[in-house]
């Protein structure tokens, strides 16, 4: 019985996984509110005064995404974020930590995505206008 | 003849481990065979974005097969799609922004890699045909208990859990 896995170090697999991890929440909170409020990306990209490819192409993979840029999305979507850096917590019968070449790496433990032990949340929040967005 | 896990037990197959979480559950399954394997142990590990985008192919591959393994919503036509061939129904692809691997579910949530490629490559090269021309043989020859393959393009006999994006 053989297995095969995907040799990437453990890194640069925690970055990818978490990548697509907000590339999906992203995804999600659009279905969201297109149900909701029947909002598309053609309105977004109005929003974000860019072209509708682009959001295309970031929400599908074809296109890096930044940081602002998923601030972005989340004002446009009338969410906010939420950051956070939880300590992991090992729980009985958890893996062990792998020593590799002297660097020490720890599964991280506390998210349902095991790809970041951070844990980014698009919470609903109400839009409250300002003298800013009004 | 033999299961899918026969099949995997005799290495005529080879399944991948998704290196998931200590509590995620493995939801769906992912099989190679020999052709499949050697294009991931050899082109995959060297392969470059065609789109220019932070994650290599290889690490786009490890999300794709961590998406589908641990049960997570996948998107049809970004991650998954069927593909008409001969009006043969049952070849699917698995992918990505470069990556395409080209099979059949033997079974709801389990997939059988014939072959993989770099998606600039099958369009370039127009492989399609080809590469849905292995799948074809290649379920013919492999020794699985009937039936060999799920038919049909209704995503909802083959996976579970999938979006419209």
């Amino acid at each position: 019985m053989t297995s095969f896995q995907i040799g990437i170090r453990p890194n640069r697999r925690a970055a990818a996984r978490y990548i697509a991890h907000v590339r999906r929440t992203l995804q999600r909170v659009l279905a969201e509110e297109q149900k909701k409020s029947g909002i598309t990306q053609s309105d977004i990209a109005r929003a974000l005064d860019i072209h509708r490819s682009i959001i295309s192409k970031e929400l599908s993979g074809r296109k890096d995404i930044s940081l602002g840029r998923v601030a972005e999305y989340a004002y446009a979507l009338g969410r906010e974020i939420s950051f956070n850096l939880p300590v992991p917590k090992a729980a009985h019968g958890d893996n062990k930590p792998v020593n590799i070449g002297g660097v020490k790496i720890e599964a991280p433990t506390t998210s349902s995505d095991p790809s970041s032990s951070v844990e980014v949340y698009i919470k609903q929040a109400p839009f409250i206008p300002t003298s800013a967005n009004a | 003849m033999a299961t899918l896990v026969q099949l995997y037990k005799q290495d005529q197959l080879v399944r991948i481990n998704p290196m998931l979480g200590p509590s995620v559950m493995e939801e769906r399954g992912i099989y190679l065979l020999p052709n499949a394997k050697h294009w991931l142990e050899n082109t995959l590990p060297v392969a470059t974005s065609n789109w220019n985008i932070e994650e290599s192919p290889a690490e786009q591959m490890d999300v794709l097969i961590e998406e589908f393994c641990s049960g997570k919503p996948l998107a049809i036509g970004q991650r998954f799609r069927h593909l008409y061939f001969r009006k043969t129904p049952g070849i699917w692809e698995l992918k990505t922004a470069d990556i395409r691997m080209f099979g059949w579910f033997p079974a709801k949530d389990r997939f059988i890699v014939s072959s993989c490629d770099l998606a600039h490559r099958v369009k370039e090269f127009d492989l399609y045909h080809g590469y849905c021309g292995q799948v074809q043989r290649d379920l013919d020859a492999l020794d699985l208990d009937p039936p060999k393959f799920i038919s049909g393009e209704n995503p909802n006999d083959v996976i579970s859990n999938w979006h419209t994006p």
